[in-house]
């Protein structure tokens, strides 16, 4: 019997993805369409070391954003503060904590140099600290989770593959991450978030969707329109059909 | 120049819509071709394709509609129509019926969402004229034409038009189909959640369907009552139907016209094959089929039948024998060779048990009419005893009948091969039979009775339904025909 959250099947990609984290995976990477709430089940998922460290790719990001820079601070001097991978490996002080890397292939060179140190196994990983030479190295429970909008896992570099050897397609949103819709939204999202090409939208347009049809100053029909475009009459067309409801309303 | 640009059309989102079903089990990943209007449009669950207009034009939209709809409603499995029609054949529910109650309520669907995006049907000013032309036919094709046509249109505008169009020819047909139309709308009037609920439901042994598709069973009967041989359609419809079955049954069930316009709720009209019949056919005496036959051969046939062994004869002029010289003188034509009278005969095959009875007055009738005929007549009485009794062979007849038979049928089959064994060439077998056949244990059941209907077809069996009418007929002369009971239905492939 396929397992279920709130009266809702798991999709079998986090079913995946949760057997993974609990089998002790620290190295995982989650890949596919945009919308589906990879990065949300990175921040969330097997979370046991404190808050999660979230990094977000840009062709202009530093390394600063990494490991950690020399920053102004209040008293007219500079201080060193750790960036989100080394906050990540020092997690609480006695355990690491979750690293999330959004869209790593966007990546620079040199970010994306000091990211593959940063995410190499335990025994090899290791930071000397600029300001006080402490050698730092990661925390027992440290663990990265990378996501990417890539549709093929065979796109990603070697040496990323290499370090992160479970690569998990990411195809339907987890039914936690549709529990802020409300019920009679849910089942149409699912299916539309893990749709083919061209007939998706994301998890993030239907929380924006539902906002607005609450409005009085919006129809269910001008609320679709203004976030799913040309989408939106079949979307309306499947919400009436799919609930068999010909004059479905939001509006609560 | 402009360049022009074409711009694909935004596709509907079936796999969206039938993810709210309630007895899916795995999603369906569908493709989408499109089709040319309502010519090809299908929904088919196995592979996995809609094909439906895509054109943005209103017709195309409702028809879009109606497939997004029947893709949300209709039963995943299409067994489910040859099923319950099996199931319910008893009662005259056929696949044709129930497809069409079907396409009602995924009509009746439609036209709720229809209303809300402004695509509710309006005639088109050809169902007036339909509606007079099928009532100016009146025959019972039409009326089931009509039937059809309100199953599909019922409670809309068309119908309206349809219905009085009708009445300008046949205010009896009109009230009729008004009626029906009023109770398809009572069936149909549920909300859209109710009618379509995907909700798994037992239809039986192992057969599931949504639970909607009640709905659709709901308004199978109610056609069913309505079609030509139904309790409420008009007399005259149902007298024509009836004649036009005795008709084919008369003729073996065989179907010698194609009716091109014949409406799609009943079933394709086939002829009985008997094929698989071989000439020395035998039945089993397994369990559930006939007994064997015991012929009580002790009854004496003391008398004799007059007409048979002083046969007359009559004046020719041509011959071989030279019978009457004395006609070269007396008579104008010189009839003078002789010929005897071809006596009349055949086998009778008489069918005796408590649904029929057989008296020595009937005896004396049938051989007086016919001197030559073999009178056997049947009725199971038990295991081990006699069963059946010849009460006159060609020419000579019993004194008295006596009490035989008035049990059960139990030998009918049995008792045709004899007859078909014992029969002269190009004489005739009249079974006296009101066509219910049972076997030994005096139940009935599919095989015994198409084998009866198969056998009777092969040997061109006269079959007549009771004693009184089998001896009107041998006293004038003619034998017509008519089979009855679960022959007659297996005749023309009707359940019974």
């Amino acid at each position: 019997m396929s397992k279920t959250y709130e009266g809702m099947p798991i999709p079998q990609c986090w079913i995946d993805a949760e057997d993974v984290m609990e089998a002790g995976t620290d190295r995982v990477i989650f890949y596919g369409p945009p919308g589906t709430g990879k990065t949300f089940g990175g921040l969330t998922l097997g979370v046991t070391g404190g808050k999660s460290e979230r990094l977000i790719c840009t062709e202009d990001m530093t390394t600063a954003d990494v490991a950690g820079a020399f920053m102004p601070n209040v008293n007219g001097g500079f201080e060193f503060l750790a960036g989100s991978a080394l906050r990540a490996w020092q997690g609480n002080g006695t355990t690491g904590s979750r690293l999330v890397i959004d869209e790593i292939d966007r990546a620079g060179g040199d970010v994306f140099a000091q990211m593959l140190a940063f995410t190499d196994t335990v025994d090899s990983a290791s930071f000397t600290r600029p300001d006080n030479g402490q050698v730092v190295r990661p925390l027992p429970g440290f663990s990265v989770v990378m996501t990417s909008n890539i549709e093929d896992p065979n796109e990603l570099p070697v040496a990323l593959k290499d370090r992160f050897p479970v690569a998990i397609e990411i195809n339907a949103p987890h039914p936690a991450a549709l529990m802020s819709l409300p019920e009679s939204l849910r089942q149409l999202a699912a299916t539309i978030v893990a749709g083919k090409p061209g007939q998706r939208a994301s998890l993030r347009s239907f929380y924006e969707f539902n906002k607005l049809s609450q409005s009085p100053a919006f129809t269910l029909e001008r609320a679709a329109r203004m976030v799913f475009r040309h989408m939106a009459d079949p979307i309306i067309d499947a919400l009436k059909i799919g609930t068999l409801t010909p004059d479905f309303s939001l509006t609560v | 120049m402009s360049e022009e640009t074409f711009q694909e059309p935004v596709l509907p989102l079936p796999s969206v819509i039938t993810s709210f079903r309630e007895d899916l089990v795995e999603p369906i990943n569908w493709d989408i071709v499109p089709s040319a209007g309502e010519f090809g449009a299908k929904v088919d669950f196995v592979s996995g394709v809609m094909a439906i207009p895509l054109a943005g034009d209103a017709h195309s939209q409702r028809q879009q509609l109606k497939q997004l709809i029947q893709a949300r409603v209709t039963p995943l499995d299409d067994s489910i129509y040859d099923e319950l029609a099996k199931r319910y054949k008893i009662q005259g529910i056929t696949t044709g019926i129930l497809r069409a109650a079907e396409s009602a309520r995924i009509s009746a669907i439609t036209e709720l969402f229809a209303e809300v995006k402004g695509l509710k049907l309006e005639p088109d000013g050809s169902e007036k004229i339909t509606g007079k032309r099928l009532a100016t036919a009146n025959t019972a094709e039409s009326w089931d034409r009509s039937v059809e046509f309100t199953l599909r249109n019922h409670g809309t505008k068309a119908f309206d038009s349809f219905a009085s169009g009708v009445r300008s020819v046949n205010p009896e047909w009109s009230t009729a189909l008004r009626k029906l139309n009023k109770r398809l709308i009572g069936t149909f009037n549920g909300s859209a959640a109710d009618l379509g609920d995907t909700s798994p439901c037992s239809y039986g042994d192992d057969l599931k369907g949504p639970v909607g598709f009640q709905n659709t069973l709901y308004a199978a009967n109610a056609v069913r009552d309505y079609l030509s041989d139904g309790y409420q359609a008009p007399q005259e419809m149902r007298e024509m139907t009836k004649k036009s079955e005795d008709e084919r049954a008369a003729k073996y069930g065989k179907t010698d016209k194609v009716d091109y316009e014949k409406n799609t709720l009943g079933d394709e009209q086939i002829d009985l094959d008997d094929s698989d019949i071989p000439d020395d056919f035998e039945f089993s005496h397994d369990d559930g089929g006939f007994a064997e036959l015991i012929i009580d051969d002790t009854m004496p046939l003391t008398v004799e039948v007059n007409g048979y062994m002083r046969r007359k004869r009559r004046g020719m002029t041509s011959g071989r024998r030279v019978t009457y010289p004395s006609r070269m003188l007396t008579d104008p034509n010189r009839r003078v060779f002789g010929t005897k009278v071809k006596v009349k005969g055949g086998i009778v095959v008489v069918d005796i048990s408590g649904s029929m009875s057989l008296s020595q007055e009937d005896i004396e009738a049938i051989v007086e009419a016919a001197p030559a005929a073999v009178i056997i007549a049947y009725s199971y009485c038990g295991s081990g005893v006699p069963n059946a009794w010849i009460l006159a062979n060609r020419g000579w007849r019993v004194r008295d009948v006596g009490s035989i038979g008035g049990r059960g049928n139990g030998v009918d089959g049995p008792a045709l091969t004899w007859a078909i064994r014992h029969k002269k060439h190009n004489e005739d077998i009249v079974w006296v039979s009101d066509g219910q056949v049972t076997t030994e244990r005096d139940g009935q059941n599919d095989e015994i009775v198409t084998q009866c209907a198969k056998l009777i077809k092969k040997h061109r069996i006269i079959m007549i339904p009771s004693v009184r009418e089998a001896v009107a007929m041998f006293k004038n002369g003619k034998l017509v025909n008519k089979p009855a009971g679960p022959i007659r239905d297996a005749l023309l492939g009707k359940p019974w």
